[in-house]
């Protein structure tokens, strides 16, 4: 297995206290693209949810950062695809904890990688200007470096160019990778443990219990409460495929009763929305997971 | 006769009771007017002459059914009750069965009771059974086209290849779908009626003189029932004797709560005027019709609930997602009991159900979804 | 920049009949390579634009190809959509941690004219969603500036260190501010102004008027609510439901029938008209004192002369709802009665019993009209500048403010079952609902309804004048509807 394959995606969440002195954790974000494109690589898409720079007005494609559901990290953290951290400092305190030393270091690595980055343009936009300029004809190959000085002057190119820097915010934070940030030392069972309590406090265990048996057999699971379900499953990449099936919550279902109205209701949406309703439940004894569609018979 | 004016005729009435409105034309100088006028006020009434007969049957469930056949057309004509047990909604297996059978030469004769129906129209069975057969083929057509599609995939075809295809189909669908809508049915014609093979079974449909049986009867829901003893008085039962039947004697208010709160919500809209049909083909308890089916389609989905009910989100997603669907509006009607539970079961068993619902409070909340795009103006 | 909505709606099969269908909300299939095509111009070129989604993996090299493609697309797209600004038009915000706000002392662009508050020194203080939203959007680059030393020093050593996304969103106190901020941004970037209920405005508009002038009000109408009262009690006798009912009385007409039966259940009345709206808001001031506003945003649609001080009525209230947190629920009858009552917005109903409704003589700020309140600012200002003359510039702005009421007045109207049909379908007072659920937001319009005091049976007859009936135990009912 190469180092790829291994590689474990870094996912951050934070737990803050709430009213009652609960724990609560808050949604996990990804801000990393690599980190993203690894995680569609291993199934799991989640929801992009910042504004696209440059298509800023639309809602249809945003960019980072990612939103996952409780169960896209219960299941990476199970299959020991994920570096799951747990940060109990608000962010506020964290930069409060920030001392003079240490501010002025992660001034200086801002200032590293923008300097890095302005050679880069700078070195970038004189290399166009120069095509450019022997495109049109004014120098050629043969141009002596004092001839080319003094075009520059001339033209206030480098004010041009240093006027016309793009400065780019980091997505990722450098803050966080600090390791003087006191992060609780949690064990892996620590943090799996609180990962489930956190979703036990919303959701049924046997609920993650389907998400996984599909999850498992190569479905990708998306929020579905805007089609009437829990879950929306695609058969692969939702870039490729269509979603043929919504998922309900997990229900007992040999002793639980379903209310006749709610699953008419949901058949016929699925003839609407054009994915079938799926219900189903974990099987006490074996732990085997069970799905069962209905479907509005008659409709054609 | 247009199909507008026989629906006008044929559905003058909104209820079962009808008004007195045949009273002579008053003369008011004319004494003898006077006399008539009174004569005939007094000697008429809105009451029927004789009142419909109900069934129970089942044992699990009930079922309350009217079996008579003018006494079924009485109620689905003056109102729109009950549901045909093979129909869509109105009667019409009779009818129907008879002209698939043979039985009635006459091709037209489709609609029962309505013998002269010039612009003949076909049963809305039947349309549809023509709609599904319609769907079946364009579906295996698709799926043909699919299979083609793949095959050439499969075979090592470009991007470019395939698109081509694609619009190549898509053309050909389209055309296939709107041969078939050119060639949809809305009339019946005469080879309609040699479609069907009689079997042997359908013998026993007939009876001694070779007339079809009825097998069919109309069947009233339970607040229909209520609704056609208490509020009006048109069944043969007593509301006392209806409800003995459709609870215990010994019934908590947990058992009959949900059937109180059922008949509050379409006692409620009937007494406005809707016509109030069973809203399970969209997932909802009612749906409102202004006049009736016949005239347009309902524009109203209705959900009863509880007064302090708070539902998963899910539910409320799931209903309005499939009656925004089939472009009606999702009412979320809000039931409050003003009085104890004590006092409400004692009210029921002391038959008391003027004052019961009475002590029922209903309040509506549209939900419908909102599009920010749409809204910028 | 224009994205064909069209297209994106399209779910691109061989199927015809998809493509008619509305497909709002639906699966918005995402064909990147046509943002890439704005990002990259060279992009559009490599990419060719597919339209076809599959319904399962069939194995074939082809598909991986596509599969290939589209996600090569969206993560170029979005590694090529750099968030930042060049450093001749860069503006600095500052994060304030004890005030969870961000200041700019040197603010310039377009966004100060809908977002931000000025303080006396000229600088810009953003509220924290603000803030987050304009640095995700590369319009200001976000900065942290340390105190260096402890507080009695006064060192003009600043360090600052520039926050990244990650940095930003750390900072959101609880999920539920997490979650608004995301309501916030997705509105935002369709064009609408929204602004946090709770955040200190400058000049708040009401639609209704301060207490002491509802007094005159009050006395007049409270009479005759109650008059209704107790006709509501007295008149339902249930007669009607009585055995010897049809004995002794004849009914006419079927809607004589209807109305013996709709005394029955009793249904509430919401506020239709201006002077029910007061009343109600009214009586709930006195059962209450102090109306709780349990709303997150006022929304306003994208208006190009959006005046932030004094913006007027929102178009409407938004309350920001998760469904996947177990510690908030879908509201109950009661808990959406409380939230109409709060509501506060141009109540769109009223524009169809009149159809050029002035908004700025129906809303008041600060106990008087707005209209009235507009002109006394503009010739305070007037004053103090001491410039053009009084007439002009008060007709001017009379004008201004009148413009946009006008400007989309309905030259239409409906007859009186169509004007019922609207009635019934739109509802009165309305606010609009988030949904989120793991980061995918929908939108739901709950409106209160009355169905209650609508008739909608129809006589034969040829009797069609609408009656203004009192009929006992509902209020006003507007007209008794028959059809010709």
């Amino acid at each position: 297995m190469t180092e790829e394959d291994v590689r474990r995606v870094a996912i951050t969440i934070y737990a803050k206290k709430c009213a009652e002195a609960e724990e609560v954790l808050m949604s996990p974000l990804v801000f990393d693209m690599h980190d993203i494109q690894l995680l569609r690589k291993y199934g799991i898409c989640g929801v992009l949810s910042g504004t696209l720079p440059t298509a800023a007005q639309q809602n249809v494609f945003l960019s980072v950062p990612l939103r996952l559901m409780l169960e896209d990290v219960l299941w990476l953290h199970q299959n020991n695809l994920a570096d799951v951290k747990i940060i109990r400092q608000g962010g506020d305190e964290i930069i409060a904890g920030i001392t003079p030393e240490r501010g002025a270091k992660l001034a200086k690595l801002v200032e590293d990688r923008l300097t890095k980055s302005f050679d880069y343009q700078t070195k970038f936009k004189k290399d166009q200007h120069i095509a450019k300029l022997k495109k049109i004809g004014i120098i050629n190959d043969e141009t002596s470096a004092e001839e080319l000085q003094r075009l520059d002057k001339s033209n206030n190119n480098d004010q041009l160019i240093e006027s016309s820097l793009f400065i780019d915010i980091a997505d990722n934070s450098s803050i966080l990778k600090d390791d003087s940030i006191a992060l609780n030392s949690l064990s892996c069972d620590d943090i799996r443990n609180l990962l489930f309590k956190q979703y036990e406090r919303s959701e049924k265990m046997q609920t993650y219990f389907l998400y996984k048996a599909l999850r498992d057999q190569g479905y990708v699971l998306s929020p579905g409460g805007r089609f009437g379900g829990k879950f929306i499953a695609y058969p692969g990449d939702p870039l490729r495929f269509h979603s043929h099936l919504t998922i309900q919550e997990a229900i007992d279902y040999r002793s639980e009763p379903i209310d006749l109205i709610s699953m008419i209701s949901g058949a016929r949406l699925g003839t609407t929305v054009k994915k079938l309703w799926v219900i189903g439940g974990v099987e006490e004894e074996t732990g085997s997971t069970h799905f069962f569609s209905v479907e509005w018979a008659g409709f054609g | 006769m247009s199909k507008g004016r026989v629906n006008q005729k044929r559905y003058k009435y909104p209820l079962p009771i009808h008004p007195v409105d045949d009273l002579p034309d008053l003369i008011l100088h004319n004494p003898i007017s006077w006399i008539y006028w009174t004569y005939r006020f007094f000697k008429s009434t809105n009451a029927l002459n004789k009142k419909i007969h109900v069934d129970f049957i089942g044992d699990t469930t009930l079922h309350i059914i009217v079996q008579d056949d003018e006494q079924m057309l009485y109620l689905w004509d003056n109102g729109f009750f009950g549901t045909g047990q093979f129909s869509r909604s109105e009667p019409t297996w009779r009818g129907r069965t008879e002209v698939k059978l043979g039985l009635n030469d006459d091709p037209r004769q489709i609609q029962s009771g309505t013998k002269n129906d010039a612009e003949n129209q076909l049963t809305l069975e039947k349309i549809t059974q023509q709609r599904r057969q319609q769907r079946s083929e364009f579906k295996k057509e698709r799926a043909r086209l699919e299979k083609e599609l793949l095959a050439l995939r499969k075979k090592g075809g470009q991007i470019d290849g395939e698109t081509i295809l694609l619009e190549k189909q898509r053309e050909s669908l389209r055309k296939f779908k709107l041969k078939q809508t050119e060639g949809t049915k809305t009339v019946a014609q005469p080879q309609d009626v040699y479609e069907f093979n009689p079997r042997n079974e359908d013998n026993d449909l007939l009876d001694e003189n070779g007339e079809l049986k009825q097998l069919e009867s109309l069947e009233l829901m339970p607040v229909e029932a209520l609704f056609l003893t208490f509020a009006l008085p048109v069944l043969e039962i007593s509301p006392a004797n209806l409800a003995g039947k459709l609870f215990q004697p010994g019934a908590k208010y947990e058992d009959i709560h949900s059937f109180v709160r059922s008949y509050v919500i379409y006692h409620h809209y009937r007494s406005h005027g809707w016509c109030v049909r069973s809203g399970i083909k969209f997932g909802c308890d009612y749906l409102l019709y202004k006049r009736g089916p016949p005239f347009q389609h309902a524009e109203f989905c209705v959900m009863g609930l509880d007064h302090d009910a708070s539902k998963d989100y899910t539910w409320y997603s799931s209903i309005a997602r499939v009656v925004g669907g089939a472009k009606k509006t999702f009412v979320l009607c809000y039931v409050e009991r003003l009085i104890p539970e004590k006092e409400a079961i004692a009210l029921w068993k002391s038959h008391k159900f003027t004052k019961l619902f009475n002590s029922y409070q209903v309040g509506e909340v549209l939900y419908r979804r909102w599009v920010p795009g749409r809204n910028r103006d | 920049m224009q994205l064909s909505e069209k297209k994106n709606g399209q779910q691109g099969t061989i199927d015809p009949e998809l493509d008619d269908e509305e497909e709002e909300e639906e699966e918005i299939y995402q064909d990147w390579s046509q943002v890439a095509s704005l990002v990259n111009k060279n992009a559009a070129l490599s990419l060719p634009r597919r339209g076809e989604k599959d319904y399962e993996p069939d194995g074939t090299d082809l598909q991986e190809v596509l599969l290939y493609r589209a996600r090569k697309a969206m993560f170029d797209t979005i590694s090529d959509s750099i968030r930042g600004t060049t450093v001749k038009s860069q503006v600095k915000g500052y994060y304030v941690p004890h005030r969870h706000q961000a200041v700019l002392p040197k603010p310039k662009g377009s966004f100060m004219q809908t977002m931000g508050r000025a303080d006396n020194s000229g600088e810009l203080w953003l509220e924290f969603h603000e803030f987050v939203y304009l640095a995700e959007r590369g319009t200001i680059l976000p900065y942290y500036k340390l105190q260096s030393g402890s507080k009695h020093e006064s060192s003009d050593y600043d360090v600052e260190i520039m926050l990244s996304m990650e940095d930003l969103y750390s900072l959101f106190s609880t999920q539920h501010e997490m979650d608004e901020y995301f309501v916030f941004a997705h509105l935002k970037r369709l064009g609408f102004i929204p602004k946090q209920c709770r955040q200190d405005m400058g000049v708040t508009t009401s639609y209704y008027p301060s207490s002491t002038r509802q007094n005159n009000l009050h006395i007049i109408s409270s009479r005759f609510f109650s008059l209704f009262k107790i006709q509501q009690i007295s008149l339902f006798s249930g007669f009607f439901y009585r055995k010897w009912n049809f004995f002794f009385l004849k009914y006419r007409t079927s809607p004589q029938l209807y109305q013996g039966l709709n005394r029955l259940i009793r249904s509430v009345t919401v506020p239709k008209t201006r002077d029910e709206l007061w009343y109600s808001r009214f009586r709930r001031q006195q059962e209450r004192g102090k109306i709780e506003v349990p709303l997150t945003f006022n929304v306003w649609k994208p208006c190009a002369n959006f005046k932030k001080k004094n913006p007027g009525l929102p178009d409407f209230q938004i309350i920001v709802y998760n469904k996947n947190d177990k510690s908030q629920h879908f509201p109950t009858c009661k808990e959406l009665r409380s939230i109409f009552a709060s509501l506060d917005y141009k109540f769109e109903f009223l524009n169809e019993v009149k159809d050029d409704l002035d908004w700025d003589a129906n809303s008041y700020v600060e106990g008087i009209s707005r209209s009235q309140y507009n002109t006394k600012t503009a010739s305070k200002s007037r004053n103090e500048k001491n410039t053009l003359p009084s007439k002009s510039l008060t007709k001017f702005d009379s004008q201004k403010e009148t413009v946009k009421p006008n400007s989309k007045k309905k030259s239409k109207t409906y007859p009186p079952h169509i004007q019922q049909k609207r009635r019934l379908k739109a509802g009165y007072r309305s606010f609009i609902l988030a949904i989120m659920d793991n980061g995918l937001i929908s939108f739901v319009k709950m409106s209160e309804a009355d169905f209650g005091s609508e008739n909608v049976w129809y006589t034969p007859s040829s009797q069609s004048k609408p009656e203004r009936k009192v009929n006992g135990g509902k209020a006003i009912k507007k007209a008794t509807l028959n059809k010709t």
